[in-house]
């Protein structure tokens, strides 16, 4: 088995609440409570969960751009938490992200050719290596090399996520995460952009932390899914299984309520109760425990471990097991 | 759809302009009592500019109204109204529910006092009825506890409970028709299903027609029993919803469904069916079919005049479609 490039083990962000005249402080509001993933080279783990589960918090704390609050974090074999300025300034060319809304994450006043190239000067390199650098990254991406001198607002939406992604690939990464990079975009231009990310992966072997709350979107491009809830993984397999046979009610609940574009199917089309629980005062038990149709007295009193099951198929539920067509939990 | 009905909304030959930008240029549709109807489009499309005019909220200065006619079940021609005769209508005869709701809703006062004030504004009544009757207002929407959170702000409701303020206002009136620009779009697909099943409760119980506007095909393939399909400022297709999801007939509408994921297995090579192109500037379009430049069936005759929207020669003669392939 080959090692993983991004090794997280037991990652907690929690933020600090402060309240009233004197801010004392009022609570913890614990974005990201113990995770454990793994993303392995050329792979793209798909991370889905509804707004406020904190899976955009741990798409920038894997990248230490959010100081982890405990935990460990591997990339490349180097322990990311203990790196010194210089080493992690390395490190951050072989991470990069590409962000949710190109409107917002391109400055207005640089030409694409200065956002695209940033990175080559920041690291040092000369500016013929920079340019071309911004050549070959706007060609990658789809773009001309008369598109250097023009700024943002003279793109379209898809374009501006094309220089995003330019952006992201300068200096040759070998993992990507993707903060929703579709889901400002029009339907007939996401197609587009997913086959670029599609692409690029396939000829740059490039590893992608994928976040989207769409899970049609997420069965495709998926090799393996992360469902976080309430800053935990709920449950984790490869996305064939995932979609085939989800162990966590969780997981059906979301597939549940992500409609079909077959109009024969609006039976199956059914929302979960209730709303995602304040992170500031979960549940007791297994935090979604009150929207749940399965929960039995042990999910109030106690959390359920992350329990495995057959081909890396895990999930954090104690009635996992009748979900599962006919076999025993192994020993988490 | 039955002819039997007379129609709660008819939209005839609608154009909106902004100066040199034709926004909605010639759209037609009706909706009758109890049906959905969806127009669906991407950004620059026109759907939103035509739920504006139908409800008489394009702001005067930066575009008008400049054609057509929008009769509504019971007040007529709606075109050409005074504002203050259109104030009146919308709200009462006709309810909205836009994408935002935190936009939408006054963050500077209690959400129980601005259902109220819908009420006050439309008809003479006291202020504690009106604040009883926006609590069940609240509750029919589905709000835990409506008493205390009428008591709230609008920022200390989540987006699903702020999205079932704004349509306990619309539906203060039990109004004949409901329009509804997006009101899904901002939410998690949890709170859409619940939003959407709200809103298909709601039209059963008033018996109300809805114009639903949306990007997403697979929400129309959920509520619709009739979609419109828009692009740059005309509508390509319609048709009832089965029909024109089993067998689209427009090569924008076969191509914006391919695009979806999901609606085919992960091949061998892991592409999805993309659309080239991006949506057209809509104060320079192309001459003649407006897709034209996108559409991998184009031909000669597509460069030389807009086709018309019509039934499908040798089809379905209850659809329409804009595009000479199916044209005489």
């Amino acid at each position: 088995m080959t090692a993983p490039l991004l090794d997280v083990d037991d990652l907690c962000v929690h933020f600090p609440v402060h309240r009233g005249p004197l801010r004392r402080r009022a609570g913890t509001v614990r974005a990201v409570d113990g995770v454990s993933l793994q993303v392995f080279p050329g792979e793209t783990l798909a991370l889905v969960g509804e707004s406020g589960c904190g899976k955009s918090t741990l798409g920038r704390a894997v990248l230490n751009l959010q100081p982890a609050t405990a935990g460990n974090l591997r990339f490349e074999g180097q322990d990311l938490l203990r790196l010194g300025h210089t080493a992690m300034k390395a490190a951050r060319k072989r991470m990069r992200m590409v962000f949710q809304d190109p409107h917002a994450s391109l400055n207005p006043r640089l030409r694409a050719g200065e956002i695209v190239g940033e990175a080559f000067t920041i690291h040092g390199c000369t500016r013929a290596e920079r340019e071309a650098g911004v050549a070959e990254l706007l060609d990658l991406v789809g773009l001309g090399p008369e598109h250097a001198t023009r700024f943002p607002h003279e793109f379209s939406g898809g374009q501006r996520q094309r220089l995003g992604i330019a952006r992201a690939l300068a200096l040759h990464p070998s993992f990507v995460v993707c903060d929703e990079p579709v889901s400002a975009l029009d339907v007939s231009v996401q197609a587009q952009i997913v086959n670029l990310l599609m692409e690029l992966q396939e000829r740059l072997g490039l590893a992608y932390l994928f976040i989207s709350h769409d899970l049609h979107l997420v069965e495709f491009i998926a090799d393996r899914v992360a469902v976080m809830y309430l800053g935990r993984i709920v449950e984790t397999a490869p996305a064939a299984a995932l979609f085939a046979n989800p162990l966590h009610p969780y997981t059906s609940a979301l597939l549940a309520a992500s409609p079909s574009i077959n109009p024969d199917r609006r039976e199956a089309y059914v929302a979960v109760e209730g709303e995602l629980p304040s992170p500031l005062n979960p549940p007791t038990g297994c935090a979604f425990h009150p929207r749940c149709p399965m929960a039995i007295d042990r999910c109030r009193a106690e959390m359920p471990p992350l329990l495995a099951f057959a081909d890396g198929h895990e999930a954090r539920c104690w009635r996992a097991a009748e979900n599962l067509d006919a076999s025993e939990p192994v020993t988490p | 759809m039955s002819e039997a009905a007379p129609p709660v909304l008819a939209v005839e030959g609608l154009r909106t302009r902004f100066g040199a930008v034709r926004a909605v240029d010639g759209v037609s549709f009706a909706v009758a009592r109890g049906e959905t109807l969806c127009i669906v489009g991407e950004s620059g499309s026109g759907k939103s500019a035509t739920a504006l005019s139908i409800m008489g909220l394009i702001p005067s200065g930066a575009g008008i109204v400049e054609g057509g006619s929008i009769l509504l079940a019971g007040h007529g021609e709606l075109r050409g109204l005074p504002d203050a005769a259109m104030a009146d209508i919308r709200g009462r005869a006709m309810g909205m529910i836009f994408q935002e709701p935190m936009t939408a809703l006054n963050p500077v006062f209690r959400v129980g006092a601005q259902i109220a004030e819908v009420m006050r504004r439309h008809e003479d009544v006291a202020r504690s009825a009106a604040r009883d009757r926006a609590v069940e207002l609240l509750r029919l929407v589905g709000v835990p506890s409506p008493q205390s959170r009428a008591q709230d702000f609008p920022h200390q409701l989540s987006g699903g409970m702020r999205q079932r303020v704004m349509i306990a206002m619309a539906i203060a009136y039990d109004p004949a028709l409901i329009l509804a620009d997006e009101p899904t779009t901002a939410l998690d697909v949890t709170i859409q299903a619940q939003i959407l099943a709200l809103i298909d409760g709601l039209k059963e119980r008033l018996g109300s027609g809805i114009v639903f506007i949306t990007h997403d095909l697979r929400v129309v393939a959920q509520i619709a029993q009739q979609v419109c399909v828009m692009y740059a400022g005309v509508v390509v297709e319609r048709a009832a919803t089965r029909a024109l999801l089993r067998e689209p007939l427009h090569p924008y509408t076969k191509g914006l469904m391919a695009s979806v994921p999901g609606t085919r297995p992960r091949g061998a090579l892991r592409r999805l069916p993309a659309i080239a192109g991006t949506v057209p500037n809509l104060a320079r379009l192309p001459v003649g079919c407006r897709f034209r430049n996108r559409c991998p069936s184009a031909f000669a005759r597509c460069a030389e005049a807009e086709p018309p929207l019509a039934p499908p020669v040798g089809g379905d003669p209850d659809r329409l479609v804009r595009c000479w392939l199916h044209a005489a």
